[in-house]
């Protein structure tokens, strides 16, 4: 290394606007990162695809003591699901069909489970996560069974722990056993087998396809069913407050705390997103300004950089002793950034423990790369101008 | 061995008015390392233009230069800059030194290129002008016909077939004149090199094989 070069080259320069921008670089990135984590810590409370979707809404009529008494019916019509779907922000309204007839399963050791239960049925494509075995027809001695998350944690940590003998049982063994399924109707009782093919997130209920559920009531119980106690409606965006208006209007009650998750969801994501922008924006914005720096700090150079050249000097090689102390100055913001993201992190999720004590603030690896790819892109941006103006400088007249 | 051939050439600035009886602008010359050459130029005739385009730093000119053979015209700057390192050095009439720094960098700095001397050296080569307890002071401190000894310590801080002078002793007596032709004549010697002398006027600096008139 020709540390008189690097005298020449570098010794005049004032560095008080680089040391700016390589801080504002440091915020930016700092800003950029934090929100990717933020976003990868709760990509899976944003995506559409789970309970806290935002596109799905379970309703039915609030039960009063009128209803206790049967003067008046919580059940819907299927008029009044005709006048549902037509409404603009629903887009499509199917109603739960319910068992018309007493349903029990029972199993014999480890599990020595008997439990009346119900059963009920939406068409499929309702339904998230439909495994391709939830299918029945006439004459399958098997029901497939699709079980709520909800209620599988009810029966994991609610109904596990406190009847003896009753095992924990993780999905996948409780996915390879079949249960005795036990139908006694107006009609006749009949014995088939059970088996639970998989979980939904979006229906909080046991889900039976709806094949079997017509036959069953048809041949078993009282027949096909007129109304409806449940309707499972798809919208647009369940925190719509016009949704919400129409709902109230008609005396209608939603699961409430999906509402109030969409509507969070909606502005997390905003939050998330104008976080996001401003973090690159400052990032784009310092790189602009960085280039500047190039440019003023050649163009300080220029009578030097020019009697270098003439006195035998490559251009490469005034390029690279003026693109090593970029690339040098680099590795300062990278430090910092590194040293202050997880005490950032830490210090968010400590913030956010308040409102969510069981949050625990992954620093994913995608985000430690995050800083890594953005300082190369700046060193690649600064070796593109740095080359230009290094060239245009040297050999102008 | 090197050679230099200016094939008709007219610099722009002087298209209009170059002397038809120059030697150079317009005809066909050729230099050769090894040999010797007073160029005579009187004002205005064109005498750092000749210096600067021979060492690659103006390009404005009709006609063809050829650097052992090759068209200069269609050199990259990397190709002058190893032909400044190897082949070619230049005294220039305004020094062009760096003046924040002291004599000895600027020796340095073109000495560096090729570590053609050692400092050990340069201090010898420095004593032999009287110049050598002026290295560690700034050119800004040093007066002009010190900085004109400086400015001949780093053009002879290289190898080179050709050492062009443009008018490189202008600022120095006798005496000092004497010393730097001595060294000049040594290191050309050695390394069988070319003076190509721009001056004023006629001189007898050095044995001069060939005399031309711009």
């Amino acid at each position: 290394m020709n540390k008189l070069l690097v005298k020449i080259l570098w010794g005049k320069q004032s560095y008080f606007q680089l040391v700016l921008t390589l801080l504002a670089l440091v915020v930016g990135v700092l800003v950029m990162a934090i929100t990717f984590n933020l976003y990868l810590n709760f990509k899976e409370v944003l995506s559409d695809n789970d309970a806290f979707s935002n596109n799905y809404l379970v309703i039915n009529k609030s039960v009063g003591y009128l209803n206790t008494f049967g003067l008046t019916s919580t059940s819907f019509k299927a008029e009044e699901i005709e006048d549902i779907k037509n409404s603009k922000k629903v887009k499509g309204a199917v109603p739960f069909i319910a068992n018309q007839f007493d349903v029990a399963i029972r199993k014999g050791a480890p599990f020595n489970f008997y439990s009346e239960l119900f059963v009920e049925g939406v068409p499929r494509n309702f339904i998230d996560n439909v495994p391709n075995e939830f299918r029945w027809q006439e004459g399958d001695a098997e029901v497939p069974v699709i079980l709520s998350n909800e209620m599988y944690n009810l029966l994991s940590f609610g109904y596990s722990p406190t009847k003896t003998g009753f095992p924990q049982v993780p999905k996948s063994a409780l996915m390879s056993t079949d249960f005795d399924l036990e139908l006694r109707g107006v009609q006749k009782d009949v014995k088939m087998k059970t088996r639970i093919v998989g979980f939904s997130d979006r229906v909080n209920s046991i889900l039976v396809p709806l094949e079997f559920l017509k036959w069953a009531n048809k041949n078993i119980g009282r027949g096909a069913q007129n109304d409806f106690s449940r309707v499972l409606l798809e919208v647009e965006d369940a925190a719509d407050h016009q949704l919400q208006e129409f709902l109230d209007a008609k005396g209608y009650v939603a699961n409430k705390d999906k509402l109030l998750a969409g509507s969070g969801k909606s502005k997390i994501k905003l939050f998330l997103s104008v976080l996001g922008l401003i973090g690159g924006l400052i990032v784009i914005l310092t790189l602009n300004t960085l280039v500047m720096n190039i440019q003023l700090l050649i163009s300080k150079a220029k009578a030097e950089l020019k009697m270098l050249f003439s006195l035998g000097y490559r251009l490469n090689t005034l390029f690279s002793y003026m693109f090593y102390g970029f690339v040098v100055m680099q590795l300062f913001p990278l430090i910092i950034i590194y040293a202050i993201l997880p005490f950032l992190n830490a210090s968010i999720q400590q913030g956010l423990n308040e409102f969510m004590p069981n949050l625990q603030m992954t620093l994913f690896t995608e985000v430690l790369a995050l800083p890594i790819a953005v300082l190369v892109l700046s060193v690649l941006v600064m070796a593109v101008f740095l080359k230009r103006f290094l060239r245009l400088s040297v050999l102008s007249d | 061995m090197s050679e230099i051939v200016l094939n008709k050439i007219i610099p722009h600035p002087i298209r209009e008015n170059f002397s038809p009886i120059s030697d150079v602008w317009g005809k066909e010359i050729s230099f050769q390392s090894g040999t010797h050459y007073h160029v005579c130029a009187p004002s205005g005739t064109g005498k750092t233009t000749l210096s600067h385009i021979l060492y690659g730093l103006r390009h404005d000119y009709d006609g063809t230069l050829l650097n052992n053979g090759k068209v200069a015209k269609d050199w990259k700057p990397d190709d002058w800059s190893v032909y400044r390192q190897q082949t070619i050095s230049i005294i220039y009439q305004d020094l062009k030194l760096l003046e924040e720094y002291t004599a000895l960098e600027n020796i340095q700095i073109k000495n560096r290129l090729t570590n053609f001397f050692s400092e050990k050296e340069i201090v010898e080569n420095a004593e032999k002008l009287g110049v050598s307890y002026l290295l560690n002071k700034s050119c800004k401190t040093i007066s002009r016909g010190e900085r004109q000894r400086i400015s001949i310590l780093r053009a002879l801080s290289q190898p080179f077939h050709f050492l062009i002078l443009d008018e490189a002793f202008s600022h120095l007596d006798e005496g000092n004149t004497k010393k730097a032709i001595a060294l000049i004549n040594d290191i050309c010697d050695k390394n069988k090199a070319s003076v190509i002398s721009c001056n004023l006027f006629e001189d007898a600096h050095f044995n001069y094989q060939q005399k031309l008139k711009l």
